[in-house]
């Protein structure tokens, strides 16, 4: 459980920083979602932790939501990622596209949600 | 424009699946690590192409297959896919996050049917022909 909160953090926090680069610094979205996954996976050495912030990194080159709003939907599709990337953990192993179609899922969930339920 | 597109995204997907099935780097780092090194210097020389960059980003995440599952034209069928995916896929869903990596996801399945249908009518018309 531990190790799913941890996970669930570094989504967030993943979230959070591209974002916050792609507006505060007006870095590119492809430019800052290959650096903070490049970082991570200098940092870390636990596969889970690098694959759930490449997931979120690409979360945030959507920015589709407005910027208050972030705050908000971070942990949404953070936990939408942990849960999609521990149901498709031991499927389409070596198959491109797969963190990023999770994060298409989630991004798609929030986008609808901001859309037609919260705001 | 779409010749440069093509073989941005077939650049980036054949150097990332060379580097992660010959070379055993990292998924994650060999995908970020080819697309830093084509777009920074991008930025510099064609400041104008802001689009490549999606196409060199995408063409990363299609090279993080293992030759174990796709052969290397595989891959390069499915950079074919992408690159004319892309394009209908940014209009319908516009600044949703991970459309490059749906993309790729579906351009590979594109991919990996067309070799399926193409081994099975192989074998159907040697059958046919020994008839």
């Amino acid at each position: 459980m531990a190790s799913q909160i941890k996970l669930f953090i570094i989504s967030s926090l993943s979230i959070l920083t591209c974002f916050l680069i792609q507006i505060k610094l007006s870095v590119s979205p492809v430019l800052t979602a290959a650096g903070v996954a490049l970082l991570a996976s200098i940092l870390f050495k636990n596969a889970e932790y690098r694959a759930i912030i490449y997931i979120g990194t690409f979360c945030a080159m959507g920015a589709s939501f407005q910027n208050s709003n972030i705050y908000i939907y971070a942990p949404i599709m953070a936990l939408i990622n942990l849960i999609l990337f521990k149901i498709f953990e031991f499927h389409f192993i070596g198959h491109g596209g797969k963190l990023g179609s999770i994060a298409f899922i989630s991004t798609l969930i929030v986008f609808l949600m901001e859309q037609y339920v919260l705001f | 424009m779409f010749y440069f597109n093509l073989i941005a995204t077939l650049l980036t997907s054949q150097l990332t699946a060379y580097f992660i099935n010959k070379k055993n780097y990292c998924a994650i780092r060999a995908s970020a690590l080819i697309t830093l090194v084509f777009v920074i210097p991008r930025t510099f020389f064609l400041p104008s192409s802001n689009d490549l960059d999606i196409y060199l980003f995408g063409g990363s995440f299609i090279g993080m297959s293992l030759y174990k599952k796709f052969h290397p034209w595989e891959i390069f069928f499915a950079a074919l896919f992408f690159t004319i995916n892309l394009k209908f896929m940014t209009e319908f869903l516009p600044k949703i996050g991970g459309i490059l990596g749906f993309g790729a996801f579906l351009s590979l399945l594109c991919a990996e049917f067309t070799h399926f249908l193409y081994k099975n009518l192989k074998k159907a018309s040697l059958k046919l022909g020994n008839k």
